[in-house]
Order: C-alpha cells, then sequence, then structure tokens
C-alpha cells in the first residue's frame, strides 16, 4: 500500500490490522513533516519549529531580563521595526531556563513536508546557521526563514543568548 | 620591357596585399578571443567574463534577510532554486539605485554561484585576448581586488571583473 509516496509493509500475520498501519502511517508523517508555528517582523517571514515554544501570550508592556525583541535578537541592524501585534513567546530550552522573545503578526501554525524545506545558498549558509537561520520554506510567493533557536542558543555559547 | 616592367610592379603590389590579406586572416584565426558581458553599475561600464555569467534576470524581488552584511541584500527565487545576491556596488563604490530598478546576473564559476546586482547590460561582444592590459596599478580598495584588466569599448576604458576574486571577497 503507497501513502503519500511512502511503501508500508503488510502486516506479518497477513490480517488487515487497521490500527497498526494507520499507527504506522502517523509515525511516518511525523518523522516527514515538522509543526511550523508562522509569523512576521517588519515584512520577513520566520518558521519555528512549534515543538520549540512553551507557551504564547499577549505582550503588555511587560519588561524582563530574559525577554528580547525578536529584531534585536536576530540583528535587524538600522531596518525600522514597529510591531503591529506583538506577543511573548516562550521558547523550551532543553533543560535550561525558558526566555522569551517579543514577536510581532502571528500568521499560523501549520504542518509542512520536509521535502519542501530549501537549503540556504552555500555562500550564505554558514553565516547563517550560526545565527539559527537553517533553512526556506517558499509559500505563497514568500520566503519563510526557519529559524531553530536552540541551535541560536548553542552557537552563542548556551549561556546568554544576547549578541 | 616597359609593359612588362609595369605589370611586375602591380604584380607585385597585388602580391603583397594578397600576403597581407592572407596573415591577418592567419592572424584572425590564431587570436584567442573571449567572451565579456559588459553592464553599466553606478555610474561606470565594468564587464565579466562570459563565461561566468550564466544568464540575465529581469528585476525580481530581493527577499531581505536579517544579519546579513550590507553587500548581501538577500535571496532570490529562480525557478524554484534560492539563490544569494550579491551588491557589488559595495566594493565598486558606486552609487547605489533603487534595488527594484537593477537586473541580476547569475554568476557561476565552480561551486560558486550567486546573483550579482548591476544596473543594466550594455553588450555581449567577443574580444581579442591580447586587447585585455593589465589593470591600473592606481585602483585602490576592493576595486582592485576584483579587476584583472581592462580594455577598450567604444572609446571607454572597461574593467574587466572576475567571478572567483569576488567569490574570495565574500567572507563570512
Amino acid at each position: 500500500m503507497t501513502v503519500s509516496g511512502e511503501i508500508y509493509p503488510a502486516p506479518q500475520d497477513g490480517t488487515d490490522d487497521a490500527a497498526e498501519l494507520l499507527s504506522a502511517q502517523k509515525e511516518q508523517k511525523k518523522r516527514n513533516t515538522l509543526n511550523l508555528l508562522i509569523f512576521s517582523v517588519a515584512g520577513v517571514f520566520f518558521g519555528i519549529d512549534a515543538d520549540q515554544v512553551a507557551e504564547i501570550s499577549a505582550y503588555q508592556g511587560e519588561k524582563g531580563e530574559d525577554l528580547f525583541w525578536f529584531h534585536e535578537e536576530m540583528g535587524y541592524g538600522e531596518k525600522a521595526v514597529r510591531y503591529s501585534s506583538p506577543a511573548i513567546a516562550t521558547i523550551r530550552n532543553g533543560g535550561v531556563a525558558p526566555y522569551r522573545v517579543i514577536i510581532d503578526s502571528m500568521e499560523d501554525i501549520a504542518e509542512f513536508k520536509h521535502k519542501d524545506i530549501r537549503l540556504f545558498p552555500t555562500l550564505l549558509e554558514p553565516y547563517l546557521l550560526r545565527r539559527g537561520i537553517w533553512g526556506i520554506l517558499p509559500r505563497n510567493g514568500n520566503m519563510i526563514l526557519l529559524l531553530d533557536f536552540k541551535r541560536l542558543y548553542l552557537e552563542r555559547g548556551g549561556g546568554n543568548i544576547l549578541i | 620591357m616597359v609593359a612588362n616592367e609595369e605589370q611586375l610592379k602591380s604584380e607585385l603590389i597585388l602580391d603583397e596585399l594578397k600576403r597581407r590579406e592572407r596573415s591577418k586572416e592567419v592572424v584572425d584565426v590564431e587570436e584567442e578571443r573571449v567572451k565579456v558581458v559588459i553592464f553599466i553599475c553606478g555610474e561606470k561600464r565594468y564587464a565579466f567574463y562570459g563565461t561566468d555569467i550564466r544568464e540575465i534576470l529581469p528585476t525580481c524581488e530581493i527577499s531581505w534577510v536579517p544579519c546579513l552584511p550590507e553587500h548581501l541584500p538577500g535571496l532570490i527565487n529562480v525557478r524554484g532554486d534560492i539563490e544569494s545576491v550579491i551588491d557589488i556596488r559595495h566594493f565598486l563604490r558606486e552609487t547605489k539605485s533603487d534595488h527594484g530598478k537593477c537586473l541580476i546576473a547569475m554568476a557561476v564559476r565552480g561551486d560558486f554561484h550567486s546573483g550579482v546586482m548591476i544596473d543594466s547590460i550594455e553588450d555581449v561582444v567577443d574580444i581579442p585576448r591580447s586587447t585585455i592590459s593589465p589593470p591600473l596599478a592606481t585602483l585602490s580598495g576592493d576595486a582592485r581586488d576584483l579587476v584583472v584588466g581592462e580594455f577598450e569599448y567604444g572609446g571607454e576604458t572597461i574593467s574587466l571583473l572576475d567571478v572567483g576574486k569576488l567569490a574570495a571577497l565574500i567572507t563570512l
């Protein structure tokens, strides 16, 4: 039986074990897909693994040493940045205390196939990987930059996420 | 005798002319020619070797990526392939015009491939390699690192840029 281009073996005992097949299909799908939280800051779209996000809450002007503005975190430089609907994403940080990032314009949480993710040109990849940006997802004429907060954290020494 | 002498003189002239023509043909055949893509960038004309330019793309949207340096304005989608873009004006110290009005020359050399922002295409011509002279020693800065030679075109001196040297300059 072929599902989405993947071949699944028939059950060993010859019975049509629908539950087992369904479970295998789900497992296969999980292995080949990524659940992404899509948002944009100053017109640039980003996608982060939804599993890395512990919580999303509205930003209400709070401040804190563990709270960072996304554009400052990512090095927007002199580009003018205005947040229209800021929200705080609390990032799971692999056992270390979670940190919080203010993002903007949450668009979607959706599942994407691994095969739709494009690599960065070799000229840029090493540089962007050091900043946690690891892939591109073309979607509706836009390029969604895939960001791994955990990678960013590790690249910066794992202690302090600020540049 | 006079007639013969005159005839011989004309023969000599003809022979000389034909000999010159043949030698010119030989020179034309033997002289190595290279294709160059002449383009305008800022205020001046420059050229790349034609073998290094895969295609010229019309104005297209460049997706900005945060944390990249100024000379890397972002990414373009070329028929499904994501390519980087280099703003060569940064290295040539040329005036920057609107990104939206630029063309993109797709430069390829070995493993290096990237779009290069240019203002417009002037011409694609074959020129004798011998007409390319070494670059002026007075060139300074990054431009000196990019220029491999100069040649005359339309009464103007064109700087020939090297894609390999451009690749070497993009150190991230």
